[in-house]
């Protein structure tokens, strides 16, 4: 238990990282981009063949993963969500989900559909703590994420870009009223949304296999870990990727791994349907 | 919609105009021209088999259509349905020797059972919050239906038992009765949607569709009213699945509940125009000609999913520039050019 | 004043949105037949208070009856098919119905007996609406969608009629019209409760002034002597300082 528990901690600090990017594009932008999972894979693969083809680890890859992922965000935000900013309707999830598609679909018909691993010489070694083992690439991983994260914090907190980000994400209606909501604005926190989504693939993917369907897998988690957060609670969605990691782990101890995403669907739809502004969100109307 | 909402039910209906018989008129040539395919000298199973697929394609998109386009919940979990139709059906033959003409009917109960108890849950929830939840609804029958192998097959999923050309169990070698009766199916949603768009129930709905507050104000049960048309939805859903495993003779997890399947489900409403009755049916004769284009580009360039590919690309080309699809874009045409501003939706 | 039983009666209700009390123990009556005017500068809590009663939302604390009858945990669409009928400040029409097929959905659920397409026709001839039955909210000028509401509302069962401005960004000559409609729907025994904005219009169509300010109830009672009340000529005068938003 104590051994699912700690995992658990280490894997949800990886989709606390993500969660985190998913939540300032919902944040700012009222944006559910159904295709951040996408993100993530890219960043993985972009961290894998930087391994494959120079033996880079891929930790030392991230700045290629975080450039390549913001770039792209970028690219789609311009062709796309830009026109769906401030309203998280039907359409803009539509499209979103069109992006997610084209996006796997483009991989696998590049990369092939198979799962490809990275065998660093240091990844598949443990740290024995009494009974309880814990892998130094999650070790890593997770030291990674939280450095990250709390850069990421400290960025929102002291610069005047953070300032405009958090004010925008925490009344969105009101920021619109003093022209916080300009295009320079969203363009950079979509980037960022999606840096963050390079970041946590590069780390990912020092211990975890890449495929083109990693990502509908990673993106519901996202999605959890931001309601569990608090729509719009940047910090928040990072404390629900910890949740729905430990809720993975004891899953997969208690029940099977197989099935260790589907009690996070529960908690998602018992949320939604009750909590809908998350276990540490504020109520507000509408 | 030109001519179904506008004469709609409280006013005594005028006798139809020129224009509706001229559609009634091609609709019924139409449904005699694909009746009698199997007669035609150049007919043949490729052919046919093409076209019981646009059936299936459309029957599908008219299911769908119920709840999102004339009921406005986006449902994204309607591969939970299908899978229900044809997993439902498949076991009941396969382990319990019970016809799929009574096991369809089962398999959409059982299907309509699980979409109130879905829509329960659901239906607390709004527009894109009823879509994601909806989305993860389905991610978790697929996972389940993958590790339950012994009852579902796991990821190979689910083959019928094949008896050879045996009516009584819903089996031909060959595709033409699968025509007639996907045929049927399809002439009989179109009913329910017409039925929908100007009956009784259906008019609640789509003032629920507009603005719940107002349907509500007006008298309107909104969570009782979103529940059947759900149920409704889902149980057509289920039968479109029996037709789609007795066709191909087989089902898996991917195929039922996988995300690319309920998109596949929302293309012919969505680029026929949601909310219409002749959108799916227009949308799902352009989605199978995409499908055996790019069908033949795979095998062409021996590459595999170049159709969801497509599938992709064509949904985010009608999100973005054609929001209203087809019949919706030409009513909107002519509207203007007739100089009155469009309605907010609707059609056929 | 208790010449006749309350039809509707409001008792310390309270509604907060966040920080913000929206309405802060409003409580008052109405009798059968009456048309009450409630007044107040803009954001006093009416249309909430609309809300509250029609069951839109809920009160954070306090009671509604109809009728003598807890309605407080009713849902509200059984409170409009028992007749509490409310219209919306902003036009709140279905896009893609028709103005006959936007009054037929309240009529199928509230016409109790005889034939609810009868209803529907009625309440079409009462507002003049007739000739517009077979076009959409988006065909037609604004005085008749405005109607096209009140006929929706009043279709059915209708026993009290609350109307939110439904004379604001009309001439005078259609505000008249509709002011006419209304006056003849009361005679025909409906309890009319009217927010509107345009003092000389209410004051003649009511015949008792409720005056919300802030949430709370400020003066109710005859349209004269609410006039001449110096709490209200305050309020008012404080409003009439501060820009219309
Ligand atoms: N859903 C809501 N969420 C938060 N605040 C609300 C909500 N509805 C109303 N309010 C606030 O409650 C107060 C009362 O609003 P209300 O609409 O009832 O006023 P009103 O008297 O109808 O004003 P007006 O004359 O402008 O229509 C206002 O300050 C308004 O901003
Ligand atoms: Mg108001």
């Amino acid at each position: 238990m104590l051994q699912a528990l700690l995992s658990g901690i280490l894997v949800g600090g990886v989709y606390g990282l993500f969660s985190m990017g998913f939540s300032i594009a919902f944040g700012v932008m009222r944006i559910v981009n159904f295709a951040h999972g996408e993100l993530v894979m890219i960043g993985m693969f972009a961290a894998f063949f930087a391994y494959s083809a120079a033996g880079v680890d891929p930790l030392v890859a991230i700045p290629l993963a975080f450039v390549v992922v913001a770039a792209l965000s970028a690219v789609l935000y311009l062709l796309v969500y830009r026109r769906f900013v401030g309203r998280a309707t039907l359409q803009q999830l539509l499209a979103a989900i069109a992006v997610a598609l084209i996006l796997q679909t483009s991989a696998t018909l590049i990369f092939g559909p198979s799962a490809h691993a990275v065998r660093s010489n240091w990844g598949s070694q443990y740290l024995l703590i009494g009974p309880i083992f814990l892998s130094y690439a999650q070790l890593a991983a997770f030291a990674i994420s939280v450095a990250c994260v709390l850069t990421v914090e400290a960025v929102l907190r002291k610069t005047s870009w953070g300032k405009a980000i958090r004010a925008v994400a925490d009344d969105p209606e009101a920021a619109q009223l003093v022209g916080l909501n300009s295009q320079v604005i969203n363009i950079t926190a979509f980037a960022c949304s999606g840096a963050l989504a390079g970041i946590a693939g590069a780390v990912l993917v020092s211990y975890y296999p890449v495929s083109p369907h990693v990502g509908f897998l990673l993106m519901p988690i996202a999605l959890i870990a931001t309601v569990l957060g608090g729509l719009g609670s940047i910090g928040g969605a990072f404390v629900g990727g910890i949740i729905c990691g430990v809720i993975q782990q004891m899953t997969s101890v208690l029940w099977t791994s197989a099935l260790q995403d589907v009690p996070l669907y529960g908690v998602l739809l018992l949320l939604l349907a009750f909590r809908p502004y998350g276990l540490f969100g504020r109520v507000s109307a509408h | 919609m030109a001519g179904t909402i506008d004469s709609g039910a409280p006013v005594p209906a005028g006798l139809p105009g020129r224009a509706e018989f001229r559609q009634l008129g091609y609709g019924v040539a139409l449904v005699a021209l694909v009746a009698c395919l199997p007669l035609l000298p150049f007919a043949n199973s490729y052919l046919i088999g093409i076209v019981v697929r646009a059936l299936i394609f459309i029957a599908l998109g008219q299911a769908w259509n119920v709840i999102a386009g004339i009921g406005g919940q986006l449902s994204l979990g309607h591969g939970v349905f299908f899978g229900l139709g044809a997993y439902g059906t498949g076991l009941l033959f396969n382990d319990f020797g019970i016809t799929p003409w009574v096991g369809a009917w089962l398999a959409a109960a059982l299907a309509g059972a699980v979409a109130v108890v879905i829509g329960a849950i659901t239906f607390r929830l709004r527009g894109i919050y009823f879509a994601l939840a909806t989305v993860v609804i389905s991610l978790a029958f697929e996972k389940l239906a993958r590790f339950y192998f012994a009852l579902t097959g796991g990821d190979t999923g689910l083959a019928v038992n094949f008896r050879g050309t045996a009516p009584a169990v819903m089996q031909w070698r060959e595709p033409e009765a699968f025509l007639w009766i996907s045929l049927a199916v399809v002439l009989a949603f179109y009913a329910v949607t017409r039925w929908l768009l100007r009956g009784n129930f259906g008019l609640a709905l789509q003032a629920v569709r507009d603005d719940e507050e107002a349907a509500t104000s007006a008298g309107v049960n909104v969570y009782r009213t979103k529940l059947l048309a759900l149920l409704l939805s889902a149980a057509m859903t289920a039968l479109a699945g029996t037709l789609h495993l007795q066709f191909y003779l087989s089902i898996d997890p991917g195929t039922a509940f996988g995300l690319s399947q309920a998109i596949q489900i929302q293309l012919p409403a969505l680029i026929g125009g949601l909310g219409t009755a002749g959108g799916p049916i227009i949308g799902g004769a352009i989605m199978i000609l995409l499908s055996e284009g790019t069908n033949v580009a795979s095998s062409r360039l021996g590459l595999d999913g170049v159709d969801v590919l497509a599938y992709g690309i064509v949904l985010l080309l009608i999100v973005l520039k054609a929001p209203v699809g087809i019949l919706g874009y030409i009513k909107s045409k002519r509207l203007q050019r007739s100089g009155r501003a469009a309605p907010a939706g609707g059609g056929d | 004043m208790a010449r006749n039983p309350a039809v509707l009666e409001v008792t310390s209700v309270h509604r907060k949105f966040g920080g913000l009390q929206a309405l802060s123990d409003v409580s008052f009556a109405v009798e059968q037949q009456e048309v009450v005017g409630l007044i107040g500068p803009n954001g006093a809590g009416k249309s909430t208070l609309f809300e509250v009663i029609s069951g839109n939302i809920p009160p954070s604390s306090g009671a509604i009856a109809f009728h003598g009858d807890d309605v407080t945990r009713m849902a509200a669409f059984r409170r409009r098919r028992s007749g509490l009928c409310r219209t919306f400040q902003k036009i709140r029409l279905f896009g893609a119905l028709t103005v006959a097929q936007n009054v037929a959905v309240a009529a199928q659920q509230c016409v109790v007996d005889g034939n609810w397409r009868d209803e529907v026709a009625s309440a079409l001839a009462k507002l003049r609406l007739t000739a517009q039955a077979d076009r959409y909210p988006s065909e037609i000028t604004l005085p008749d969608r405005k109607k096209v509401e009140i006929a929706r509302a009043i279709v059915g069962r209708c026993r009290v009629l609350m109307l939110d401005e439904c004379l604001s960004g009309l001439t005078r000559d259609e505000a008249d019209e509709v002011v006419q409609e209304i006056l003849g729907l009361n005679r025909q025994g409906l309890t009319i409760i009217v927010v509107e904005h345009v003092m000389p219009v209410v004051m003649a169509m009511a015949q008792r002034l409720v005056v919300l300010q802030h949430g709370c109830v400020i003066a109710d009672g005859p349209p004269k002597e609410v006039a001449a009340n110096p709490v209200v000529i305050e309020a008012y005068l404080g409003a009439r300082h501060r820009p219309a938003p």
